[in-house]
């Protein structure tokens, strides 16, 4: 009882004082925010606020006193007069005149907010059904923002946490100090990107491109949300903006670029067999020679010789099987958490046509990678990946939602030719809901839950797919 | 003629939203369709100038 007491002085106390630490505490008022904008905002905001209290203690002042004074017991009569044109004419002069006066500090502000000119780096937003992507224009750097709070915790099985549906696997990062423009646009419905303590609130509508800008002074993250009605999941679109020092923002393009090359290596690139033979090379010298010696004849009695041996010439599956995995209880160890996959293949080429083994064949990353992909991680990750990705439209339990999202269990497409399978998700399906999740998901991802679709809630088909399958899907294009 | 600056009267007093009962009388009996359209059609065109003049003085104020 003492601690509701509490709350409400405080909570009146806090209605009435100017910014203090109990808005933010308990959200009574909108955040002060960290630009000059958003201050400017935020002391309009109060201004008018106290305008509108003047008003209402006028006007509620003189009716009270009006029906008091005035009041029946004490014989006032009522007047019977049907119009006061002078009357009329000030009580709307009078508002006219308060709305002029807060037009021109609101005008001042507004021309700010609509002048991205002199950004230094663009970001363009994109609103999906239900997430964000964010490109750099000046980086080609691009990605998507999930919603990262479990469905346990949605469906109260699991504690929530505190940044309960506001919280994404990815943040969009940003320098502080910097004139950031962001161009919004939306891929399906019209959303609305809303991030209180920058007071950027921008509708992003389909075709159409909108222009907002900021220069965040604190580094620090703040916390938003699709505030545009945008189907089922509108609540679980958070977004959430992370602003760091220029240094930091600089290395954090760094790694983020140097992550997408790699991956681009992996799935991209066609490697020709004397690229993989020069790679290779450079690989077996570093990580193999030691023991197989530089010549490939090894030491007998310790460490076979690879020129002319059975697996070196014979069966490929076999051979990157040893190289993979290592063979337990000698001294070749697996190198799957030691190289990547594009050294992998190279070293294993290199061992196919070095020495005058000359089998002329050439082993792809690809390859590799899915030899690492068997059919129980492909079903454990695609069950993940369809939580993530595909559960909000077609239910966890495949069922769908009748008239909306179709079901998954037993259907043609399911069931049926795998190619459609990959097909209707890698490209989408224009004009539905169902998008392209080429550029949202991995090969990896995609093969994962297609497999896991075809395999779960009884469907049973018993075929798998490999993620070199999906990355060549459209020909290799992206 | 009369009549016309009669009805631009009005015209202007309804943008206001306030009008006098001897006005509103007189508007009703001496009144002409025709001239409450006219005087309708120049008074709203005459407002949106204004509020494109309002807006291009305040830009241009800011630009300095
Ligand atoms: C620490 C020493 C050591 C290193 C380093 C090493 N290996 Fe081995 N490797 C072995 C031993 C020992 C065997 C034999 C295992 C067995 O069958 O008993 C072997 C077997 C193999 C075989 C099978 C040969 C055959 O025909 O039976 C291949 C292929 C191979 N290694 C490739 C590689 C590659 C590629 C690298 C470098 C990435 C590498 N090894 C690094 C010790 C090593
Ligand atoms: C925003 C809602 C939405 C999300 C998210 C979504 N889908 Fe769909 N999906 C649809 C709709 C709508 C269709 C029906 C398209 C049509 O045929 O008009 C569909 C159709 C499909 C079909 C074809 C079903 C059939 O047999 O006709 C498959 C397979 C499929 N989706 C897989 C996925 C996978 C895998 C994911 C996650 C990576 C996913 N979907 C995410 C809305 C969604
Ligand atoms: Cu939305």
């Amino acid at each position: 009882m003492e601690t509701r007491k509490n709350i409400l002085r405080g909570s009146l106390f806090g209605a009435l004082t100017m910014p203090s630490a109990a808005f933010a505490e308990w959200g009574l008022n909108m955040p002060v925010g960290v630009t000059e904008i958003s201050r400017s905002v935020f002391s309009l905001h109060m201004t008018i606020f106290w305008v509108c209290v003047a008003i209402a203690v006028v006007v509620f002042g003189v009716m009270f006193y009006s029906m008091f004074h005035h009041r029946k017991s004490r014989g006032a009569k009522s007047a019977h007069f049907h119009e006061n044109t002078t009357v009329e004419v000030i009580w709307t002069i009078i508002p006219v005149a308060i709305l002029v006066a807060m037009a021109v500090p609101s005008a001042a502000t507004l021309i700010e907010m609509y002048d991205p000119s002199d950004a230094e780096i663009d970001v363009q937003i994109t609103g999906y059904q239900w997430k964000w992507k964010y490109d750099y224009l000046d980086e080609e750097v691009s990605f998507f923002s999930n919603l990262s709070t479990s469905r346990d915790a949605i469906y109260n099985a699991e504690q929530k946490g505190e940044n309960y549906l506001l919280e994404v696997d990815k943040h969009l990062v940003l320098p502080v100090d910097t004139k950031i423009r962001f161009l919004l646009t939306a891929n399906d419905v019209i959303h609305s990107w809303w991030v209180p303590d920058l007071a950027v609130k921008k509708d992003a509508i389909p075709g159409f491109i909108n222009e907002s800008w900021t220069i965040i002074e604190k580094p620090g993250i703040y916390r938003g949300q699709c505030t545009e009605l945008c189907g089922k999941d509108h609540g679980y679109m958070p977004v959430v903006v992370e602003a760091v020092s220029k240094e930091d923002y600089a290395a954090w393009v760094a790694t983020i670029k140097a992550e997408a090359a790699a991956k681009a290596d992996l799935a991209g690139k066609t490697w020709t067999l004397d690229e993989l033979m020069t790679e290779g090379e450079q690989v077996y010298l570093k990580a193999c020679a030691a023991c197989h010696m530089p010549n490939g004849e090894g030491l007998p009695g310790a460490f076979p010789a690879l020129k002319n041996s059975p697996i070196a010439v014979g069966d490929v599956a076999a051979h990157i099987d040893i190289v993979v995995n290592g063979k337990p209880g000698t001294a070749m160890q697996a190198y799957k958490d030691q190289l990547s996959a594009v050294e992998m293949a190279a070293v294993i080429t290199y061992e196919r046509n070095a020495w005058g083994n000359n089998t002329g064949e050439a082993v792809t990353p690809n390859q590799i990678a899915d030899m690492s992909w068997d059919m129980d991680r492909l079903m454990t990750v695609g069950e993940e990946v369809y939580g993530k990705a595909c559960a909000a439209c077609h239910q966890p339990n495949g069922q769908g939602i009748p008239g909306a999202f179709p079901g998954l269990v037993g259907t043609d497409i399911v069931m049926g030719d795998i190619g459609a399978h990959i097909d209707i998700v890698v490209n989408g399906k224009a004009g539905s809901a169902m998008q392209a999740f080429k550029d949202q998901l991995s090969p990896e991802e995609i093969a994962a839950v297609v497999t896991y679709e075809r395999n779960a809630w009884g469907n049973n088909v018993g075929d798998s797919v490999k993620p070199s399958t999906v990355a060549s899907w459209n020909g290799g294009e992206k | 003629m009369n009549s016309f600056f009669s009805a631009m009267r009005s015209t202007l007093s309804s943008f206001l939203g306030v009008q006098s009962e001897k006005q509103r009388e007189e508007d009703f009996t001496n009144g002409k369709p025709i001239h409450f359209i006219a005087s309708g059609l120049i008074l709203a065109a005459a407002f949106v100038v204004v509020v494109m003049l309002v807006v291009e003085g305040v830009l241009a104020l800011a630009q300095k």
